[in-house]
C-alpha cells in the first residue's frame, strides 16, 4: 500500500515535472529558434559582406577608371603609346609586360615545380622528405619585396654578365629568333622579371602538384609497376593523368600570382613605357605601372591607371575561367 | 617470347634521365632558396643590433637609427588585420558549410 502511494505521488510528481519540463523546453526551443533565426542572418550578412565588398572593389574600379574607356573605347586594349604630358594612354604595353613576364615563369616554373614534385613523391628518401618539402615552402614564405631586392641588387648584375652577353653573343646574330635577345644587356628587362617570378611561383606549383601526386591510389601505381612500368613511365602515363585537374589547377593558381605579382617584378622589370623589342629589353607590367605612378597622377592619367587596374582583374577572372573550363573539358574526355 | 633488350634499355634511359631531370629541379630549388637567405644574412647580420628595435628610422644622411617605427607599424596593421578578417572569415565560412549551398 505505501508503495502504491509512493507509486502515484511518483506518478503525479513526474507528470508535474513533465508539465514543468515540457512548458520550458516549449519556451527553450522557441528560444533557441529565435537564436538560431539571428545567427543565421548574422552570417549570412557576413558572407554577403564578402561579396559586397568583392562587388565595390570592381564597382569603384570602373567608376573610377570610366573616363578613360570613354576617351579612348576599346581602342585602348591595343593602343602602343603612355603618353603623360598629351594625355594619350593605351594599355597594349602594360598588358604585354605583363603577359610575357608571366608567361616566362610559368614556362620555366611549371617544368621545375613538376620535378621537384615528381623527386618528393617518387625518388626522396622518405627521411628527407620532410625538410626538403618544409624548404620548398620556404620558399613560398619568402617576401616578394625580397624576391625584388634580391633580383634587382644581385641576380640582375649576375644575369647580364653571365647570361645576358653569352645568349646575345651566341643566339643574337640568329635569323628569327636573334632580335629576341637583342637589346642593353643591363640585367635588368622582361626576362629577368620572368626568372625571378618563375622562383616566386614554384613553391606553390610544386606543393600542389606534390599534395596531388601523393592522393593517387599507390594500387594504380603498383599495377603499373607490376606491369614492368619505369618509374618515369609511372609518372607520365598513371599519376600525371589520374592528377591532371589538380595540376592544372595548381598551374593557374601561379598563374594567377604571376599576373599580379607587383613589388618582385617593378624591382627587376626596367619600368620603362615602351613597346619591349626583345626578351632583354625593359618594360613594364600592369602592376608596377600602378606602384610606380600612383603617388603623382591625376585626371585622366589617374583614372587610366584604374582601368588598367580593372584590366587586371578581368584578365586574371578570365585566367581563372579557362581554367574552369580547361578541367571540365578534361573530365569529359576522361568520361568518354 | 623474346625480350626486347634495345626498347628496354631505352625506356630505361628515359626513366633515369627524368629522374636525373626532378633531380635537378630539385637542386635548383633548393640552391635558389639558401642563395637569397645567404645573401640576406650575409647583407643583413651588420646591421642587427639593439638600436635596431628601440630607435625609429633617422633622417636621410644622419648615423644610426633603428627600425622601430616599421616594426611597430607592421605589428599594428598585422594586429588590425587579424581583428576585422577573423570574425568576418569564421561567420561567413559558418554560413557557406551550416546553410549555403
Amino acid at each position: 500500500m505505501s508503495q502504491g502511494s509512493v507509486m502515484s505521488s511518483h506518478n503525479l510528481s513526474q507528470q508535474e515535472v513533465g508539465q514543468v519540463i515540457s512548458d520550458d523546453m516549449v519556451a527553450t526551443a522557441k528560444k533557441q529558434r529565435v537564436q538560431d533565426f539571428f545567427f543565421h542572418r548574422v552570417t549570412q550578412a557576413f558572407s554577403l559582406l564578402v561579396l559586397v565588398a568583392l562587388l565595390g572593389i570592381i564597382l569603384s574600379l570602373f567608376i573610377n577608371a570610366w573616363p578613360t574607356f570613354e576617351r579612348f573605347g576599346f581602342h585602348f586594349l591595343w593602343h602602343v603609346e603612355w603618353d603623360i604630358i598629351n594625355q594619350d594612354f593605351g594599355a597594349a604595353i602594360a598588358i604585354v609586360g605583363t603577359m610575357a613576364s608571366a608567361g616566362i615563369a610559368l614556362l620555366l616554373a611549371v617544368p621545375l615545380a613538376f620535378g621537384v614534385a615528381v623527386f618528393l613523391t617518387e625518388t626522396c628518401p622518405t627521411w628527407l622528405r620532410r625538410p626538403l618539402g618544409t624548404s620548398i615552402e620556404l620558399l613560398a614564405a619568402v617576401p616578394s619585396i625580397i624576391y625584388g631586392m634580391f633580383g634587382l641588387f644581385v641576380f640582375a648584375p649576375l644575369f647580364a654578365d653571365y647570361l645576358q652577353v653569352p645568349l646575345q653573343n651566341i643566339l643574337g646574330g640568329m635569323p628569327l629568333v636573334g632580335f629576341l635577345f637583342g637589346g642593353a644587356t643591363n640585367g635588368m628587362g622582361i626576362l629577368a622579371a620572368g626568372i625571378v617570378l618563375a622562383f616566386m611561383v614554384l613553391p606553390f606549383v610544386a606543393a600542389v602538384m606534390r599534395d596531388v601526386f601523393e592522393i593517387t591510389p599507390p594500387i594504380l601505381r603498383e599495377s603499373a609497376y607490376g606491369l614492368g612500368c619505369t618509374t618515369w613511365e609511372v609518372v607520365r602515363q598513371v599519376v600525371l593523368p589520374y592528377t591532371q585537374k589538380g595540376v592544372i589547377g595548381g598551374i593557374m593558381l601561379g598563374l594567377g600570382r604571376a599576373l599580379g605579382e607587383t613589388m618582385a617584378v617593378t624591382f627587376v622589370i626596367g619600368n620603362a613605357n615602351r613597346m619591349p623589342t626583345s626578351l632583354f629589353s625593359p618594360g613594364t607590367s600592369i602592376a608596377s605601372v600602378l606602384a610606380n605612378e600612383f603617388g603623382e597622377a591625376e585626371g585622366l592619367h589617374f583614372s587610366t591607371l584604374f582601368a588598367l587596374g580593372f584590366l587586371l582583374f578581368v584578365i586574371t577572372l578570365v585566367v581563372l575561367a579557362m581554367a574552369k573550363v580547361m578541367i571540365l573539358r578534361a573530365e569529359k574526355a576522361k568520361g568518354n | 617470347m623474346e625480350m626486347n633488350k634495345q626498347l628496354y634499355m631505352k625506356r630505361r634511359i628515359i626513366s633515369l634521365l627524368g629522374l636525373a631531370f626532378s633531380m635537378a629541379a630539385m637542386a635548383v630549388g633548393l640552391a635558389v632558396l639558401l642563395w637569397i637567405l645567404y645573401v640576406l644574412f650575409a647583407n643583413g647580420l651588420s646591421a642587427l643590433d639593439s638600436n635596431l628595435l628601440t630607435s625609429d628610422t633617422p633622417a636621410p644622411g644622419t648615423e644610426g637609427g633603428g627600425l622601430r617605427n616599421a616594426i611597430v607599424g607592421s605589428l599594428m596593421i598585422v594586429g588590425l588585420t587579424v581583428l576585422v578578417s577573423t570574425p568576418v572569415g569564421i561567420l561567413a565560412g559558418i554560413y557557406l558549410t551550416e546553410y549555403g549551398d
